[in-house]
């Protein structure tokens, strides 16, 4: 009997151990009700919060429920996904917020079927999702939408015409831009950048923003590239296409020319070496140090820069070097094969890409608008105390932008921005960097 | 006398399936599909090809990635075993002398080791940083080098550095308290002997510590070796990310950046399987060779 009791009670307990280990695997919503990635979408209506706030009901009740993924965290002010939900009562928008590794954590939803009917798709892996008929295409949509003829940006149109269709829509985009230090310049007595500079007004600036002391560079005209973003943007304007018809890197004399030109700084200390091995995120930041006057960096840092109290600052468009170009960065809504309402997604889309919609969303994340119309309303320009003002920048910004390296495979592109570092630390040749650069691309393509 | 007929006893079996269980699902199935995989191609949204052992042959050839990757590996593997062996035992012997404030100094050893590694890969990326890092401030400031390294750019410094770093991640904390219980569990009778018969600190060291240790010493080795094979990532990424140019790029980054940076799945795998490959063979080595210097008690 005792030793019967013993065996039930045994079992009893392996059984509750393997129980609350099954548990602890099992997700949960986190605090601000957003639907955990890894949820199934056919599960989310029934189980998932929203994240307008957790003021609406909790499950779609009668409403049909569009999951949408996408790696920025709603904005509270500004809350898009709230404003959607209140404006119909037919359709529930649910996000699935993936904060981290977002590239990674969607395509492993593709590979479970638990993808969203949404997914707010990088430019990185856009063009494989078209290949393998993971998205499907927008046109018939469009074509009862505001959205037709020359409503979006030029980028976009060359990006349809690429792909063959309109198989993504960006949700708002960002460029690049030169931040500079105005009291830098002041000093040096340096004219400020203006909005159609050339990159010999650029050379000649940072000559004379550098501050040598001794065999010590006091202040940079110029700091290193922080990641490979800048460097197609400049390559892009020496002349080269960077990207092909097909999406393979293509890099000729531009890129030579480029990086001879930049090497040419780097020797002479007019631009800091690089201090961070690329592909690492940068822990430390020249400009926002003092330490150098110029960045070429992403428009969105203007949002960090906001915070600077140290130092007067402006924004001014990327130097010419004979044509003008800056890369496009964006998100792209896309509505997935096994949506099971792709009508519902689109309304949700039609609404996001709509004036209220994109009201709501230039302002939360300071970026622009791919709808010309709505970016000339300037939602996104937001200012500090010290920064910036120079706002036709954007409008400077916004005629050149190019969905251009961004489509490129993520890997790829960094690898190759790691030779272009590494030719500015004077561990490769341009020979080799362009000859190893070639083989990085093959080596994928193979 | 008959013999007992052995009953079988489903009680044990049930106290170890909630292991079982987790080790079949999250690492017996992954483990197989990752053989299945490397004999396919892969993006991860298309279609799955079967290609036979093309991946192998591909990143074997000449040229490619792959075998400055297997290089920088078995670099970072050796010297980091080597260094987080020999400080953290370093660290166990002088918090087993008799010193003053040894709880303090266990305290302050032990806390970078409780750090997040990726919290602490950022500290490094400031401190190391060449022009506003306070480490060339101090070499300038203190030592008037007036041009020191750029640690984290400079291909010849890069992976110096981040075998450095590793001493003051979890895997050498570990280690420390490890040997340093290993340490207190060392006859005192034996050190007496040694003492009467004229040995010094050092002499005692070798020929007492060092044999009376030595089970632990291969556990740790064992253990550091596997660490460093496969959680290199985890310190390497957030200070490096495998550059300069791939100049810190082991495997196991590889495999993460050709599996969901370039969605080469097939590729991925067979570059998983490789350093599987190679953590067995530097585990069985380690154990072939132990035998010559590994004492135990029977």
């Amino acid at each position: 009997m005792r030793k019967k009791f013993k065996k039930i009670a045994s079992m009893l307990m392996a059984l509750s151990l393997v129980m609350a280990m099954l548990t602890g695997c099992g997700g949960s919503s986190n605090e601000t009700g957003e639907v955990p990635a890894a949820q199934e979408s056919s599960d989310a209506a029934d189980t998932a919060e929203s994240t307008d706030s957790g003021e609406s009901e909790a499950s779609g009740g009668d409403r049909i429920v569009v999951t949408m993924s996408m790696w920025d965290a709603i904005n509270e002010e500004y809350n898009f996904v709230k404003a959607f939900n209140e404006s119909q009562d037919e359709i529930e928008l649910q996000i699935m917020a993936i904060p981290d590794s977002y590239s990674e954590k969607i395509n492993a939803m593709i590979v479970s079927d638990t993808a969203p009917d949404i997914i707010l798709a990088w430019e990185c892996d856009i063009l494989r999702f078209i290949e393998d008929g993971i998205v499907i295409p927008l046109d018939d949509y469009m074509q009862s939408s505001p959205l037709s003829g020359d409503e979006l940006v030029p980028a976009v149109k060359s990006f349809t015409e690429m792909t063959g269709g309109a198989y993504g829509l960006p949700w708002c985009y960002a460029g690049e831009c030169i931040f500079y230090n105005k009291d830098m310049f002041d000093a040096a007595k340096v004219p400020y950048p203006t909005n159609d500079w050339t990159i010999e007004d650029f050379k000649s600036a940072a000559e004379s923003l550098t501050i040598v002391e001794g065999d010590e560079v006091v202040q940079y005209g110029l700091a290193e590239f922080e990641g490979a973003n800048p460097w197609y943007s400049f390559i892009g304007s020496f002349g080269d296409e960077i990207v092909d018809s097909e999406g393979n890197l293509q890099l000729g004399d531009g890129t030579r020319e480029a990086l001879s030109f930049f090497k040419d700084l780097t020797d002479r200390n007019v631009m800091s070496k690089p201090t961070m091995a690329s592909g690492s995120s940068g822990a430390a930041d020249l400009f926002a140090a003092g330490k150098a006057a110029m960045r070429a960096t992403g428009t969105w840092n203007a949002s960090v820069y906001r915070d600077i109290d140290s130092f007067n600052w402006d924004i001014a468009p990327l130097p010419s070097a004979g044509q003008p170009y800056n890369s496009m960065h964006t998100g792209l809504f896309t509505i997935t094969k096994n949506s099971k309402n792709p009508d519902a997604a689109w309304e949700v889309i039609n609404y996001l890409l709509g004036d209220e919609g994109q009201e709501l969303i230039g302002k939360a994340y300071s970026n622009m608008s791919a709808r010309v119309s709505i970016n000339e309303k300037g939602y996104f320009k937001t200012v500090g105390e010290k920064g910036p003002s120079n706002m036709e920048a954007y409008d400077a910004i916004s005629s050149t932008v190019k969905i251009g390296y961004v489509l490129l495979n993520s890997g790829l592109a960094n690898d190759v921005g790691q030779k272009f570092n590494a030719v500015m630390s004077g561990q490769l040749t341009i020979d080799e960097c362009m000859e190893q650069s070639k083989q990085l691309s093959d080596e994928l393509n193979s | 006398m008959k013999k007992r007929k052995k009953k079988f006893d489903i009680v044990p079996y049930l106290f170890l399936s909630p292991w079982i269980i987790g080790f079949i699902a999250f690492s017996g199935v992954p483990i197989l599909a990752s053989f299945a995989l490397s004999l396919t191609s892969w993006n991860m949204s298309g279609k799955m090809k079967f290609v036979g052992l093309s991946n192998f042959k591909s990143i074997f050839q000449s040229g490619s990635t792959f075998w400055g990757s297997l290089r920088v590996t078995l670099i970072f593997t050796v010297f980091s075993v080597l260094l987080t062996i020999f400080w953290s035992l370093l660290m166990a012997t002088v918090l087993n002398s008799r010193i003053y404030f040894k709880k303090m100094f266990q305290f302050f050893f032990f806390l970078c080791a409780v750090l997040p590694t990726v919290a602490l890969g950022f500290a490094f990326q400031l401190m190391l940083n060449s022009e506003i890092g306070i480490i060339n401030y101090w070499l300038k400031a203190f030592l008037g080098i007036s041009s020191p390294p750029n640690w984290l750019t400079e291909r010849s410094w890069s992976l110096v550095t981040v075998i450095i770093f590793t001493v003051f991640t979890y895997g050498t904390g570990q280690m420390m308290l490890v040997f340093s219980s290993a340490l207190k569990e060392v006859p005192r009778d034996l050190y007496e002997s040694a003492s009467l018969d004229g040995a010094n600190g050092f002499q005692r060291y070798i020929h007492i510590t060092l044999p009376a240790i030595s089970p632990i010493l291969l556990f740790n080795m064992v253990v550091a070796g596997i660490n460093s094979l496969n959680g290199a990532f985890s310190s390497i990424y957030p200070v490096t990310g495998g550059g300069p140019d791939g100049a810190t790029r082991v495997l196991s980054l590889q495999i993460y950046e050709s599996a969901f940076k370039k969605y080469k799945m097939g590729i991925a795998s067979s570059q998983a399987i490789v350093l599987f490959v190679i953590a067995l063979i530097i585990s069985l080595v380690q154990f072939v060779m132990s035998k010559k210097w590994v004492h135990y008690e029977n």
